[in-house]
């Protein structure tokens, strides 16, 4: 019976069960200040490391704060910044890819070009080097993690404005006078939107191992902001003495929000490019 | 005695209303040429895959598919490798697709043989190919010289039968009269049997004793090339005769069949080719016919009835 | 043919490595603030020091001029000096770089045999099996190295006690077994990602009709397999093989924190700590090039995947 219900899984059960824990995950990030049962930065040294009790429902950490009210108030932190670098890169990566592939020519090869050797920096390792060139604060990882991912979008804005140029309608238009901003920004992009939201909502899930890794160094999130990267950190030296709860937990939501992210929006995104999933 | 043998087939695939293959009967004889025709669709393909073993994925089968005396589908795997490389080859439309594009013909033709390098050079010559292309890769061939590869593939076994599955398609028109002529060759050298599946009926006519037409996973009618082409019995093949394009004629206009094969997602009661039928009486919507003395039609028509 | 295809995609890579080196080395230069408070570390210093500083580094220089010092220096192997070790960076990295290549090749060798392995499972094997690598990958895609760090101390060393929690051991047997942990922590992630592609790639070549011909022939399904389909799925496999490498490099900083290992990626991450530029720098034009190259290599190996690309694809018939 396991075998069945196994083997059927991935096609029937996982979608739907991704699904509705993303949305959880959202609606605990939005209302995560009524929702926490306590101050998340509250410390009762008296109370460190106990294990799940009434009133501590997933216990405390070695500074006696409640992990539950940690995790979800990590929850907000978490899902805010993924969700800034996908709308960053995609805006900056239709930018550019549209550019190129509108104007062709030189402008064309600079761009592509750019793109292509921004390819050649991993995303963690930019994250990285504008945390030390910029000091503490959300916005440095934000903004490069925008930077190495807009590659992935202009190419694919690219490739979709070279094909739906090829279309009639458009040289309609372009015989008719229209100038190619107005093309672009009328007919064009509501064309490509679709494609291009969806394989970038893709990287949604990157990006939330990316900051929650900067997150577990201690680079990029400033102090006493409770994240699923920092309570690892803090919870490591516990889980090592025997205490795993404060370090497994955040670990735990991290993997689960990862997982259920990817697949729906992998999901969106063959559904949308016409992919059998 | 049969090389082949095909008796009650019927083939399912995952969610369709009927099955593709609906009590399919049809024999090859030692030495014999066969064409099975039919339009696209009609399970023409998948019913000389069968006689190799080769299913669609998440197929359901019964009847029985005998090759020399055995049975093809209640085969073992380890038996089925023998029948496919002793008894049973086959040839495809594509032969670009049909060869891996990283390996040499040569590595092609010994595949699972061993020491059988001389054999491979002598069957390249007797395709008509030179010994050189043995080390050339399959994208420095034309398309009739990586048909005439697979040929000789297909007779590295020496098989006693030889399945081509619309052979000459995908060539250009003067390639496809070379190749059914080293086919036709071959197989007064090798005495091997044919069956031909295709749906070109100047094809058949030219090269096959006897011909099966199919419709819609059915046989409708079968009979020897010269009379059923000359006299079809079936409405089907008469259309299918009225169809053919023909350089000689004196209305320019193409006579075509009226309507669609009925699809895989309606169930099919009474005859299948009924809908599309000038002749077709209410029975014919409700009962199916059998294949009777070499026709399944409850109105077959005489040689009269279509001069 | 062939020799015109290295030539190009060896300037190619020139190219790409310098421009990489001027986007790394302007970069410093484009944050806000002085090169020298940088270079400080937002210490305070006395005026003639400050002067020390921007003669030893050339700071009054016009900038592209320090660009090509700094980058005729690199490769003369100078990577300048750091400023928290006060030594020569190429130093600091080469006593560190033993213990983390020899990581990222234990990390290396775990992805390849597994991620093809369980690829070609989850593409061979319908039903349980196959199902069981697909759900694996996806969770391998959602857990970073830091994670599976966690995890894997967690079970074999707190509660098992197979593997020490810290250090990276002497001698290379030692050695060995002081990074087993810290290696599948590593490589966890890209297993999922090369077996998604491998299974995807040999799917494809499962739907083609060469595949069904070899089996037609009555070749043993093993063969099929080896010769027609994996062979065959080679060349995406080989590509996403050579990103693996600069991923799993940059993935160090991790796992070298989660396992307390002082290699290669602890380095660059004190060194962000206290804005040590000429290490991160170095370390990051490090990382580069070793994507260049590797990049490099696999575009190199395509002829010997390809006989199209080695003969051209140009019918002599």
């Amino acid at each position: 019976m396991t075998a069945a219900v196994l083997s059927r899984l991935p096609s029937r059960g996982l979608y739907p069960a991704c699904l509705v824990f993303a949305a959880l995950t959202v609606v605990l990030a939005i209302f995560a200040p009524l929702l926490s049962p306590h101050d998340p930065n509250a410390t009762d040294l008296g109370a460190a490391l106990s294990g799940p009790m009434p009133g501590h429902l997933l216990g405390t950490d070695t500074a006696g704060r409640d992990v539950l009210s940690r995790l979800i108030a990590g929850a907000s932190t978490s899902l805010l910044g993924p969700i800034a670098v996908v709308a960053f890169s995609t805006v900056a990566g239709v930018v550019v890819g549209v550019t190129a592939g509108w104007l062709g020519g030189w402008p064309d090869t600079l761009l592509s070009r750019a793109a292509e050797l921004l390819l050649a920096f991993p995303a963690l390792l930019v994250a990285i080097m504008f945390v030390a060139m910029y000091g503490e604060g959300v916005a440095a990882p934000v903004i490069a993690l925008s930077l190495a991912y807009l590659p992935y979008v202009s190419r694919l804005a690219r490739n979709l404005t070279l094909s739906e140029r090829q279309r009639p309608y458009l040289a309609a238009y372009r015989v008719q006078g229209f100038a190619g901003l107005t093309i672009c920004l009328r007919h064009l992009l509501p064309n490509i939107a679709t494609v291009v939201l969806a394989q970038s909502s893709v990287n949604f899930g990157y990006a939330l191992l990316d900051l929650s890794a900067l997150s577990y160094l201690g680079l990029g999130v400033p102090p006493l902001t409770p994240t699923w990267g920092s309570m690892i950190n803090d919870g490591q030296s516990a889980l090592l003495q025997g205490h795993p709860l404060s370090a497994i937990l955040p670990c735990a939501a991290i993997v689960l929000t990862v997982v259920a992210f990817n697949v729906v929006t992998e999901r969106w995104a063959d559904r949308v490019s016409g992919r059998p999933s | 005695m049969s090389v082949l043998r095909i008796t009650g087939l019927r083939m399912w695939l995952p969610e369709t209303a009927r099955p593709v293959l609906d009590g399919v009967e049809l024999s090859v004889a030692e030495g014999e040429s066969v064409a099975l025709v039919g339009e696209s669709g009609s399970g023409k393909s998948l019913t000389s895959r069968l006689a190799l073993g080769l299913l669609p994925s998440g197929a359901g089968v019964e009847g029985r598919v005998v090759v020399e005396g055995e049975d093809v589908l209640g085969a073992s795997p380890q038996r089925l490798r023998e029948l496919r490389s002793r008894t049973v080859a086959m040839i495809f439309q594509d032969p670009r697709a049909g060869l891996n594009p990283l390996r040499k013909v040569g590595d092609f033709l010994v595949e699972g043989r061993k020491g059988a390098r001389a054999r491979a050079g002598e069957l390249v010559e007797a395709v008509g190919l030179e010994q050189r292309v043995l080390r050339q890769y399959p994208h420095q061939l034309s398309g009739g010289m990586l048909q005439r590869v697979m040929i000789a593939g297909a007779l590295m076994g020496d098989p006693k039968l030889l399945l081509c599955d619309e052979p000459t398609t995908a060539l250009d028109v003067t390639t496809q009269a070379e190749i059914v002529s080293l086919l036709q060759s071959l197989r007064q050298r090798y005495g091997t049997g044919l069956l031909f599946v295709t749906h070109d009926l100047d094809l058949a006519a030219d090269i096959t004793d006897r011909v099966y037409v199919m419709y819609a996973g059915r046989i409708a009618e079968t009979g020897p090339a010269a009379t059923l082409f000359s006299r079809p019995r079936h409405p089907y093949t008469a259309a299918l005769l009225a169809a053919r394009p023909r350089v000689v004629k004196e209305s320019a206009r193409l006579a075509t069949i009226p309507g669609q094969p009925p699809d895989l997602r309606t169930e099919l009661t009474g005859c299948a080719f009924a809908a599309r039928c000038p002749i077709a009486g209410p029975e014919c919507r409700t009962d199916r016919p059998e294949l009777i003395d070499q026709v399944a039609c409850h109105h077959s028509l005489t040689g009269a009835d279509h001069a | 043919m062939i020799a015109r295809f290295l030539s190009r995609r060896l300037l190619e890579a020139a190219l790409t490595l310098a421009a990489a080196s001027f986007l790394v080395f302007g970069a410093v230069h484009l944050a806000p603030g002085s090169p020298e408070t940088f270079l400080l570390g937002g210490r305070a210093a006395s005026p003639q020091a400050l002067a020390a500083i921007r003669a030893q580094y050339h700071l009054d220089d016009p900038f592209l001029l320090r660009y090509l010092k700094w980058a005729g220096d690199a490769l003369t192997g100078d990577l300048g000096r750091s400023m928290q070790y006060r030594g020569p960076v190429l130093d600091l990295i080469e006593a560190r770089l033993p213990s983390t290549l020899l990581l990222i090749t234990m990390a290396a060798v775990l992805v390849v045999v597994l991620g093809i392995g369980l690829g070609q499972l989850a593409a061979v094997r319908g039903g349980t099996a196959g199902s069981a690598v697909l759900v694996g990958t996806s969770v391998a895609l959602g857990t970073p190295s830091f994670v599976a760090a966690i995890g894997l101390l967690w079970v074999f060393s707190v509660q098992l006690g197979w593997f020490p929690t810290i250090g990276s051991g002497d001698g290379l047997p030692d050695m060995i077994y002081h990074l087993t942990l810290p290696s599948l922590a590593l490589a966890l992630y890209w297993i999922g990602w090369l077996a998604r592609v491998t299974r995807g790639a040999m799917r494809d070549q499962l739907a083609l009709d060469h595949v069904t011909v070899a089996r037609g022939r009555g070749l043993p399904e093993r063969l099929v397999i080896r010769r027609h389909v994996l062979r065959n799925a080679l060349g995406p496999i080989v590509t996403v093989s050579g990103l693996t490498i600069s991923g799993l490099v940059i993935s160090t900083v991790l796992v070298e924190a989660a396992f307390g290992l002082g290699g290669l990626g602890a380095l660059l991450e004190s060194s962000v700590q206290v804005k040590d530029f000429p290490v991160v720098q170095a370390i990051t034009l490090l990382v580069v090039a070793l994507f260049t190259l590797t990049n490099l290599l696999v575009d190199l190996c395509y002829p010997l995947v390809d006989p199209r690309i080695r003969l051209g694809a140009r019918s002599d018939a």
